[in-house]
């Protein structure tokens, strides 16, 4: 055996107290090992403890050390720790880390005892009376002497409480008992009472028909009703098409765009004064029209239950939920730059329906990308008597999920349509539920989440193509998705180009494919089973009057890196589809938006 | 701006040469129109306010423009300064007029001749252009190229 090189002389030793100083300069030095001891080692809480550093190194090296402690106190630059109140006796780590070699460290203990007897807990909630699925913050005062303990864990008889932050919620009805319990001495615990009442009516009918202009197939239509904030003028309008791949309403005017509503009494959305417009950017093209504010009624009130009411937007300054009203003579017409971005959809011939209800997994249309930007977007515009110029604007003034607006049930939603027989058929109705596990209709249950990227899309394998822009869409009327050259997955011809026509003696093609969460989330997948049949047998059926079908496909974009397979309405049929709204949990699991699951 | 430079690939033969598969940072922004000579059209440069970098390949240089709002536009030129086909993706459309440029009306009759019954991507397929458009709010993703200009030897699956 042979030795390279000699052993390195320990030219050093240093003892430090109370570092604060210590140097280096030239010449080669390394540290080699740092102690670190304390004095006393056991405090009460309220006292201190000095702490010393022993650094031993080579050469010409730094004795001095940075201080961490890990929690329940303070520890200067000069090593002094400081106990705060502790809930009951606690072991701190105090460490020692050389500046000089940062790898170099040294750790001891100190344990701190309470001090201080707690004498009371009381306890409160705001708001004491709520809805199923509303969430109120209960908070504690404890009292004592000396340095006791503020703190308290949290418990409910019922419901789901955060046993930190305290928020509580419930999906059944009830009056509920909320305890606070000392840390330090569990003996003292402070209750208080939260009313739970029945939730608001949080089902709209869907119904899959012809739409107002009798051509359209795979539309999930439902209705909604419209009132100018802080009055009782509404319009209701139907056959708005149900959309999880768009956020916010947007419905047609009268007049020119053919639809129903009267824009007079809807304030418009203002910035500085002047009105809003937006160039809403859907992916077969643009719909233009005002910004405008809404009371937003979701379903009817029935049953003893009230209705589901979007009034206001969190965070936001004004009474009413920002929509969209297509075609609004009160703004000026379509500036070029929101033109140029594709065919324009603000009328009822291309539109299929009198507006369009978005509750996608996002809590506003544009979000971040539209309140800064190193270019601003062409989505929003102010607009003076005659023309219109793409602005900024903050979150709370951008078009909203109407979902995410109400004072309950307001973390997604829940599709659930029927079964459709092989070839279709003529109408289907189904629901639309507002929340999830905020009342007992709108459980996950056995569900597979699904967690989405920040672009609201999962990954989709077919044919073994790994398609990382899929998405579950119930806005889009069949399962369109690159085939690659898949075998018989050819496209129609003439006016139904748009659609797969595989060989009517081979259809229905009966496929599979994988769905995955996104990258770096929470790792579910599960395989698909469907069917494609050929769209032009299938729009002839039953003399062309079906308008449901879950055997409807068609082609979609090939882009290599962020190719989608749009899971769209013909997925629905016969299964419960949820859609989580970014960062809104559903109480009870560990599940946050945003979120498929199914 | 640049205007007066005179941008082009009069030698795409000489670039093959000079830069096999390189990256190139280029200091002037190129956007062209699909279908036009990329020589002829240095008045739409400004528009998208792009950074450019460029990548030769055997059959054409792809010229991917970085635009400010966060969407990505790729221009495919052909050696002989032909842009045969465009792809774009990021979290807003992007202004397909200039970047369709006389396949745009066309592009717009025929998604309205389609008998579509209902929303979705698009996909148009004729003998003279084909555009795809896919994806959903904040994030776009299509392409479209011109069957007649895509030069022998390149599969059309790299138009993306």
């Amino acid at each position: 055996m042979r030795f390279f090189g000699t052993l390195a002389a320990v030219s050093g030793l240093l003892l430090l107290i109370a570092c604060g100083g210590g140097s280096s300069s030239g010449g080669t030095s390394t540290i080699t090992t740092v102690g670190a001891s304390c004095s006393p080692t056991a405090i009460t809480a309220g006292q201190t403890s000095n702490c010393t550093a022993t650094v031993s190194g080579t050469g010409n090296f730094s004795s001095s050390v940075t201080w961490t402690a890990s929690g329940f106190g303070t520890i200067s630059n000069s090593g002094v720790f400081s106990a705060s109140s502790v809930p009951f006796t606690q072991q701190v780590t105090i460490t020692a880390t050389s500046t000089q070699d940062t790898t170099k460290s040294g750790s001891t203990t100190i344990t701190v005892a309470t001090s201080g007897t707690v004498t009371g807990v009381t306890a409160s909630c705001n708001p004491t009376a709520v809805q199923t699925g509303q969430l109120t913050t209960c908070t504690a005062t404890v009292q004592g002497n000396g340095n006791f303990s503020p703190n308290v864990d949290w418990s409910a008889n019922g419901g789901t409480i955060n046993a930190i932050t305290g928020v509580f919620s419930s999906s059944s009805t009830g009056s509920f008992t909320i305890t606070a319990t000392s840390q330090q001495n569990p003996q003292f615990t402070g209750t208080a009472t939260v009313n739970v009442g029945a939730g608001a009516n949080n089902v709209a009918a869907i119904i899959v028909d012809a739409g107002p202009k009798g051509n359209y197939v795979n539309g999930a239509f439902t209705t909604v009703t419209v009132c100018a904030p802080g009055t009782n003028t509404c319009q209701t309008i139907d056959h708005v098409l149900v959309d999880t791949g768009s956020i916010g309403l947007r419905l047609l005017a009268q007049g020119t765009a053919g639809g129903l509503v009267d824009p007079t009494g809807f304030p418009q959305q203002r910035l500085n004064g002047n009105p809003v417009a937006t160039c809403n950017q859907f992916v077969d093209g643009f719909t233009w029209g005002s910004v405008a504010l809404a009371t937003i009624e979701l379903t009817a009130a029935g049953n003893g239950q009230g209705a589901e009411i979007a009034s206001s937007v969190p965070g936001g300054t004004v009474p009413g939920v920002p929509i969209q009203i297509i075609g609004d003579p009160r703004v000026p017409g379509v500036p070029s730059s929101c033109s140029s971005s594709g065919p324009d959809m603000s009328n009822l011939q291309a539109l299929g329906a009198y507006g369009v209800l978005g509750l996608g997994t996002f809590e506003q249309d544009c979000g971040p990308g539209c309140v800064s930007n190193n270019s601003v977007p062409n989505v929003y515009y102010a607009c003076s008597s005659s023309s219109c110029s793409p602005t900024l604007l903050p979150l709370s003034q951008q078009v909203t999920n109407p979902d995410w607006a109400l004072p309950a049930d307001n973390n997604g939603v829940l599709i659930q349509l029927p079964s459709v027989p092989a070839g279709g058929t003529t109408t289907v109705t189904g629901s639309l539920i507002f929340g999830i596990g905020t009342q007992s209709n709108n459980a996950l249950g056995a569900a597979t989440v699904f967690d989405t990227n920040a672009q609201a899309f999962f990954t989709t394998t077919f044919n073994g193509q790994t398609n990382s822009c899929s998405f579950i869409d119930s806005g889009s009327n069949a399962n369109f998705f690159p085939a690659s050259g898949y075998p018989n997955l050819t496209t129609c011809t003439g006016g139904n180009s748009g659609y797969y026509c595989p060989p009517t003696n081979l259809s229905p093609l009966v496929l599979n494919a994988q769905n995955q969460s996104a990258a770096n989330t929470n790792g579910s997948s599960g395989v698909v089973n469907f069917n494609v049949g050929n769209a032009s047998t299938l729009f002839s059926n039953n003399n062309a009057s079906n308008t449901a079908f879950n055997e409807l496909a068609g082609p979609n974009a090939p882009i290599n890196g962020c190719a989608s397979f749009d899971w769209g309405l013909s997925f629905f049929y016969g299964r419960s589809v949820f859609t989580g709204i970014e960062q809104q949990p559903v109480t009870g699991t560990s599940y946050v938006g945003p979120f498929w699951a199914y | 701006m640049n205007k007066s430079i005179p941008f082009g690939f009069p030698n795409g033969r000489t670039l093959r040469l000079l830069l096999p598969s390189v990256m190139l940072a280029l200091a002037f922004p190129a956007w062209a129109s699909l279908g036009d000579n990329v020589t002829t059209v240095q008045s739409d440069n400004v528009h998208m306010k792009g950074s450019l970098r460029s990548v030769a390949t055997r059959h054409y240089v792809k010229h991917e423009i970085q635009v400010p709002t966060g969407q990505v536009v790729r221009e495919f030129v052909s050696s002989d300064g032909k842009v045969f086909a465009v792809a774009w993706e990021g979290p807003f459309k992007p202004d397909l007029q200039q970047l369709l440029g006389s396949y745009f009306e066309p592009m717009k009759q025929a998604v309205a001749a389609q008998q579509r019954r209902g929303r979705g991507p698009i996909s148009i397929e004729t003998s003279n252009f084909v555009f795809r458009q896919g994806g959903h709010a904040r994030s776009f993703h299509g392409s479209a190229y011109v069957p007649a200009m895509v030069p022998q030897g390149v599969d059309v699956s790299e138009i993306q």
